[in-house]
């Protein structure tokens, strides 16, 4: 296996605009943590917050970036981290892969204006800025990426899992340098909503301490440069570190409180000690995730007693400093972890008096110089029971492996899967006939019966989406006959768009008054995933994507990475959206979707601006192993973002292709993402009469909709298709001269920004 | 005190959304926690939302919940003892 280097820093925190300030800030114990003085709210006076201390155009300032411009404070935040972190490491930013996280998003502008995005059009910029992935593509506009872009949303983990990807996508020759990390800025949503969990402290965090009573929130955003250990030697890069193991493991305990045994933050830090082939004893220091709440802080100290044992090593919280930072945290504590390798002292962690009555653990309250600094450990943990960890080691003289990644070579067989969507999939019946037209604004699922697959306790906490979610995961299990997958890959463009609106109301309704947390914790982008693993009582890894169109495919890609490198051998991948009358309504202000109801037959010939909305959600059960309920094989799947022109597409297409020695006339059948807005689907024109004049076409989007993860919905059809060899008269655009479908294209874009493709072969 | 109960029953339904459930499904001496009703931690501060909410009571600690929140019962007397 390759070995990944850390050769770049970057970050912004409430402690430091930079990585000198923030270490001064550490060993002084200087907290940034104060009064409110830049968030917009009316709780002004009753929280304490960890604020990076810069107004909107002073970040703008610090940023670099066009005033003039509709920028969020998420993405201008992460700019100024990545900007840093690629001057510091020296690289050329083009060629780069950026893997960002966010739990929010643009919420800080989304929650000023939300009410105003039906009425005023000056705010109408600002809607599309509130997706997961909007910030990841505003850095990657500025410091001109050209390379793989995702994001990844599992709340308070979310950073230390888009470095883990990162490490991931290089060892396996998807990209070689990786710029990896997060960003989330405070707003007035995760207050309140933290607030409705009675988990915030109204005086200062204090980690660890038996007094403790809950956490204050931060906001920043850093990013690390990853590159290949000898190319980045060669290169003459300094080295911060090594990022020796990692590990993604799910506490499937509650959707929200951390376990009474530990096992979810336990078996993420064992995991990742055993890849970096060490014992427990050799780890120097701990930055611990140490939030500061009851619950958290005794679950950690139980899982670090579980595989520590007595010899606990140095360890301190550094959240008294920063506030936890949410979808940034992991990646400032990992840089804080680095620091603490590079100059070999463990933090102190701020505001302890006297240890947790049950496990009596103390934590270094003193700058400490370690006496020997060659393994730090770090923990993430997030709701959704989704725990991470990372050990970052000093670089080691002996190369373990080969420094050839392993390159993906071997195609994933499909061997279960389950659709709900606005048609009549969930009996896997391959759209043939009873073919519903819809003559609605937007295409809404049929509504499976629930209760035949949800415990009616658990079901009343659980919206559409969820629903969704859980009806076809099972649907795709009970197929492949597999209880307890090996993983949890699963993709959301817009996540759960109900709950987040109706706590959005409700903060701006009550004026940030008395709210009740059930649509807040459902709001969170891995809702979905943790209610899987709950059900399943699985505590394997979980991962979320939610980079708009590349949100499934990126799920798909790091299953394959999976598989490929025998690291599980079935796992449930999915991806799903959900439509509300308020989100369609908005998106219709920008011509993204169509205002008028049309009859969804017709919607190819539709001139109105904008696609016809939908929503769904399609699981599949993948292996390396072929079975006899296979559907077919996915050899590969590709992302190319903002490409200059239909030249570039075509290129894109013609290389992907030429991975598996195929040319465009050697595919039988490509599904094309046509969703009635004339404007964009000229792209789809232009390529299929240029590279696929002979071959048969198809489209979809008039049976489930365009929402962010529809090419799950079209990858349902195509294992279906080449299980049947058979396509469904009803997606056909034009048929060619040959009977049999051995393997099928599908090709998806996303107003010309977003581009992907998925190839799947007939077993 | 009959006609509190009746009234939290129903509010509690609505609150917690508790398909299928009808008022004369719950025993107000039933635990709701747990073995009984099976709410957990996120129910009980849904529970103190509903009680400033609707009968102007504050609970500041959630850990005084597991007390008060114990049965409709309980609910209800702590009700009628701390209402202005």
């Amino acid at each position: 296996m390759q070995e990944i280097v850390v050769s770049g820093i970057g970050i912004i925190s409430s402690i430091g605009n930079n990585i000198d300030e923030t270490y001064a800030s550490l060993i002084e114990k200087r907290s940034g943590i104060g009064k409110i003085e830049i968030l917009e709210t009316l709780r002004r006076d009753e929280f304490l917050l960890g604020e990076i201390r810069l107004s909107h155009e002073q970040l703008i300032d610090l940023a670099e970036v066009d005033p003039a411009k509709a920028w969020t404070r998420t993405a201008l935040l992460g700019i100024v981290a990545a900007k840093q972190a690629i001057k510091d490491s020296g690289i050329e930013a083009r060629n780069c892969s950026l893997i960002s996280a966010s739990t929010v998003g643009g919420m800080d502008r989304s929650e000023l204006y939300f009410k105003d995005f039906l009425t005023e059009a000056k705010h109408k910029a600002y809607i599309d800025s509130h997706h997961a992935g909007n910030s990841t593509e505003m850095i990657a506009g500025q410091i001109g990426i050209k390379g793989l872009i995702t994001t990844i949303s599992t709340a308070c983990s979310s950073s230390l899992n888009s470095i883990t990807f990162g490490c991931d996508l290089i060892k396996s020759g998807k990209a070689k340098t990786v710029i990896a990390g997060g960003t989330d800025s405070l707003s007035k949503f995760t207050l309140n909503g933290f607030n409705t969990l009675m988990i915030l402290d109204r005086e200062l965090c204090r980690p660890f301490d038996e007094g403790r009573r809950g956490l204050n929130l931060g906001e920043g955003a850093a990013y690390l440069v990853l590159e290949e250990k000898s190319a980045a030697i060669a290169a003459g890069r300094k080295i911060y570190a090594q990022v020796a193991g990692y590990a993604n493991a799910n506490d499937a305990h509650h959707q929200t409180a951390s376990s009474g045994d530990g096992e979810g933050p336990f078996l993420a830090m064992k995991n990742a000690l055993e890849m970096a082939e060490i014992m427990p004893g050799d780890i120097n220091y701990i930055n611990v995730h140490g939030t500061g709440t009851e619950n958290n802080d005794l679950t950690e100290s139980i899982a670090l007693k579980r595989l520590f044992g007595e010899n606990i090593p140095d360890f301190s919280s550094t959240k008294a400093y920063t506030g936890h930072t949410l979808g940034a945290a992991g990646v400032i504590e990992s840089v804080i972890s680095i620091l603490a390798l590079k100059r070999s002292v463990a933090f102190p962690n701020i505001n302890f008096k006297s240890p947790i009555k049950e496990t009596g653990l103390i934590p270094v309250t003193e700058t400490k110089k370690l006496k020997k600094a060659g393994y730090i450990l770090t923990n993430s943990f997030g709701f959704g029971g989704n725990d991470s960890s990372i050990v970052f080691s000093a670089l080691k003289k002996k190369t373990s492996g080969a420094n050839k990644p392993k390159i993906l070579a071997n195609p994933v067989f499909i061997n279960g899967s389950g659709c709900v969507s606005p048609q009549n999939t969930l009996n896997n019946n391959y759209l043939h006939d009873n073919i519903l037209e819809h003559d609605r604004n937007f295409l809404q699922i049929v509504k499976p019966n629930y209760r035949d697959f949800i415990d009616i306790k658990a079901l009343r906490r659980m919206s559409k989406i969820v629903r969704m979610g859980m009806v076809s995961s099972a649907t795709a299990l009970q197929e492949a006959g597999i209880v307890i997958p090996d993983a949890i890959m699963t993709a959301t463009g817009m996540g759960c768009q109900n709950d987040t609106e109706i706590f959005l109301n409700s903060i701006i309704d009550d004026k940030e008054g008395l709210l009740a947390p059930t649509s807040f914790i459902r709001s969170t982008h891995n809702t979905v995933s943790g209610a899987i693993a709950l059900a399943q009582q699985n505590h394997s890894c979980n991962l979320t994507f939610v980079h708009r169109t590349f949100s499934f495919e990126s799920a798909l890609l790091n299953s394959m990475m999976m598989l490929n490198n025998n690291k599980a051998k079935n796992i449930l991948l999915g991806g799903f959206d959900e439509i509300t009358e308020v989100s369609w309504l908005i998106k219709t202000k920008i011509e993204f979707f169509k205002t008028n109801p049309i009859n969804s037959l017709g919607l190819y010939n539709d001139e109105q601006k904008g696609a016809l909305a939908g929503e769904g959600s399609s699981f599949f059960v993948l292996s390396n192993e072929e079975s006899d309920k296979s559907y077919a094989k996915v050899l590969g799947v590709s992302m190319f973002f903002r490409p200059e022109n239909n030249n570039e597409i075509k290129h894109e297409i013609s290389a992907f292709l030429n991975q598996y020695s195929m040319q465009a006339k050697d595919v039988d059948l490509v599904i094309l993402g046509f969703n009635g807005d004339q404007e964009f689907d000229d792209i789809y024109r232009n390529i299929e009469e240029d590279l696929f004049a002979e071959t048969s076409r198809a489209n979809y989007k008039h049976l489930c909709g365009e929402y962010d993860t529809s090419a799950a919905f079209a990858s349902w059809m195509a294992a279906g298709i080449l299980k049947e060899n058979k396509i469904p008269e009803t997606i056909i655009r034009k048929k060619a001269n040959k009977d049999s479908v051995s393997n099928v294209l599908i090709y998806n874009q996303f107003r010309g920004i977003n581009h992907s493709l998925i190839l799947l072969e007939r077993i | 005190m009959d006609d509190l109960i009746q009234k939290l029953k129903v509010q509690i339904i609505e609150q917690l959304n508790l398909e299928d459930m009808e008022p004369e499904d719950i025993n107000p001496k039933e635990p709701l926690f747990g073995e009984g009703l099976g709410l957990d931690s996120i129910d009980a501060l849904e529970l103190i939302v509903l009680m400033e909410k609707e009968y102007g009571i504050k609970i500041q600690n959630p850990k005084d919940g597991q007390k008060i929140f114990r049965s409709i019962e309980t609910m209800a007397s702590y009700i009628q003892m701390n209402q202005k």
